[in-house]
């Protein structure tokens, strides 16, 4: 199978001239079309016959003038608009709009030869955990189709984790990237706040919002993200700050590193299979050289309750550019998990709560950005486990909203602190089930987390495995 | 044993909130929940505002655990970005077209269809 491959790899072969892009495209639509159906990974697919023309283009290029992901096929969550394919957010409220301009993510992967296939299955708004929350198909876990593919961006893990698309692009704003590539076993970057310009995202939390890769592996996500980072004038908060060649600098020696471990990460809340797991990743990074190091963090146990009430105030506003005037359908289309949040959001900000809720937590938020400040002084990374819980079974979370916000405690202070954090595969439970962590590192540092995966890669093998009901086709 | 509620914070959450009810705001009855609706101007049936009240009013509980957080004099973080005073050159650039800026939504002769605003 072509799709397995990394995109170094496929790149090697495009050289050579022994592969074609038409024969990607076409190996991308056979698996959508046998897994799709069943697992709900896709909102939106571009016609077959669009996409191989534009493969069949691509095709007659000579070499030299290709693009660094010529001809590579892959999907985006369905919340970065693109001038071709509705763009829904995943609600009805959506349906059928057509955006007059293209997302600045899609036109750059776009511009560096890759092919877009379709638009991936999300939580509504990214408002979930789950990918349950849509008012579409709602999107099964590959490796056991009664439990969650995790969310919101679970229908990107799903493609990438049944090798429907090379890669895809989700949007991660208290762990949405990271949540499903641990549940689906697939790598997961949430980049620096900043890095990867959002002009085009429909915004869930604009002070959280952020843009990155989800890939078989942390080489690929670096070879996306090379393509990806990088300023754009049209997003205000995008830095100035060089993007640097992470695909090559994955490759460069790692130096002597101390790797961090909050105690929290080890608590007896995290489930047992989760801590053996965690342990073993701790020895593998051992064995790599890294030194690792006790810290604490004291506000992490806030994290939540800030988040939530950043997020949903934030979210609650944003929202409200959804008027059924100038887009959309009116506002009795929300979904009821979207319409809790505004209201949560609207009375966090409400007179007489506004100081003890909202304000609380923006500057709840300072403190936990000097404790990783300060962490910065003891270590280099921080290593945790990406999710404290298993994947639910379907309807598990709808009965309690709390299941879900607590399942993202260790996702979301990245998201506060702006900090960038890879989700990689680590091992399985003995029911099978694919277990994550997750490395964090300093604001615009992902060239570390990057390597360090990589070398974390190199000694494993959890990545490479796909679940058994992807048919296995040798070329 | 895999736990119901998890998360490595659920136990302290619910301690917490024990001790802190009295500091906790008041209960969310179905008439605040309709007040939040007006304000956030969303229509909300009548047959879904007593389970809103009831999840709207335990996600605040458990969210109102910031109260107990000693703050001191920390000032507050409304975006992590390093960009400030982010302005671009005030010139004109390729824009929509009528046509197309009136595409996804309702129109009338060119115009944008909003709904009244005064009753006649």
């Amino acid at each position: 199978m072509l799709l397995n491959k990394s995109i170094r790899e496929l790149r090697r072969l495009f050289d050579l001239n022994e592969i074609t892009s038409v024969e990607l495209v076409k190996e991308a639509y056979e698996q959508i079309e046998r897994h799709n159906g069943l697992l709900g990974a896709f909102i939106a697919l571009r016609e077959k016959a669009e996409a191989l023309c534009e493969a069949e283009e691509l095709d007659k290029k000579p070499v030299a003038s290709r693009g660094p992901l010529h001809g590579i096929p892959f999907s985006m969550k369905d919340v970065f608009v693109t001038k071709d394919v509705h763009t829904t957010a995943g609600s009805k409220m959506l349906h059928g709009f057509s955006s007059p301009f293209e997302s600045t993510v899609a036109k750059r992967l776009r511009d560096a030869g890759a092919i877009l296939i379709g638009k991936n299955s999300m939580d509504a708004w990214g408002h979930g955990g789950s990918t349950e929350n849509t008012d579409y198909a709602i999107a099964k876990n590959p490796w056991d189709i009664n439990r969650i593919p995790g969310g919101s961006s679970g229908g990107g893990a799903i493609a990438v984790a049944t090798r429907m698309v090379a890669f895809a692009i989700g949007e991660d704003t208290g762990g949405s990237i990271r949540n499903p590539a641990s549940m689906c076993n697939i790598s997961g970057m949430k980049v620096t706040y900043g890095r990867v310009s959002r002009y085009g995202t429909i915004a869930y939390a604009s002070s959280l919002d952020t843009v990155g890769p989800m890939t078989k592996c942390a080489e690929d996500a670096a070879e996306v993200l090379e393509v990806i980072a990088g300023h754009d004038h049209k997003d205000a908060t995008s830095s100035k700050r060089v993007a640097l060649r992470y695909g090559k600098l994955i490759d460069k020696p790692l130096s002597f590193l101390r790797i961090g471990i909050p105690s929290v990460f080890l608590a007896e809340e995290v489930e047992a299979p989760i801590r053996d797991i965690f342990k073993e990743a701790v020895k593998t990074f051992e064995s790599l050289g890294a030194s690792v190091v006790r810290v604490e963090i004291p506000s992490l146990s806030y994290a939540i309750p800030m988040y939530y009430l950043i997020a949903m105030s934030e979210t609650c506003s944003n929202l409200a550019r959804f008027d059924g005037i100038r887009f959309g359908a009116n506002r009795s289309n929300f979904s009821p998990e979207t319409v809790r949040r505004i209201l949560v959001g609207t009375h966090a900000l409400k007179a007489g709560y506004h100081d003890e809720l909202y304000k609380r937590s923006v500057r709840g938020r300072t403190m936990l950005i000097k404790e990783f400040d300060v962490l910065w002084k003891h270590c280099d990374v921080v290593l945790g486990p990406t999710l404290p819980s298993l994947p639910h079974k379907h309807g598990e979370i709808a009965k309690d909203p709390m299941i879900m916000f607590l399942a993202d405690s260790f996702t979301v202070p990245v998201n506060l602190t702006g900090c960038p954090a890879l989700a990689l595969p680590a091992g399985f439970t003995g029911t099978g089930l694919p277990v994550g962590i997750q490395l964090i590192g300093k604001k615009f540092d992902e060239e570390t987390l990057l390597g360090l995966g990589h070398a974390y890669q190199k000694k494993t093998d959890w990545h490479t495995k796909i679940p058994s009901l992807v048919a296995h086709k040798k070329r | 044993m895999r736990a119901q509620k998890t998360g490595p914070f659920a136990g302290f959450v619910f301690v917490f909130v024990l001790r802190h009810m009295e500091k906790s705001t008041k209960k969310i009855t179905v008439e605040d929940i309709k007040a939040l609706a007006t304000l956030a101007n969303i229509p909300v049936p009548e047959s879904h505002l007593e389970s809103l009240a009831s999840s709207v009013e335990s996600i605040i509980r458990h969210m109102e655990k910031i109260m107990a957080l000693d703050l001191g004099a920390v000032p507050e973080t409304a975006r992590v970005t390093e960009e400030v005073n982010v302005w671009r050159e005030d010139t004109v650039e390729p824009s929509l077209s009528q046509n197309v800026a009136l595409r996804n939504g309702v129109s009338h002769e060119g115009y944008f269809d909003t709904p009244a605003i005064f009753e006649t």
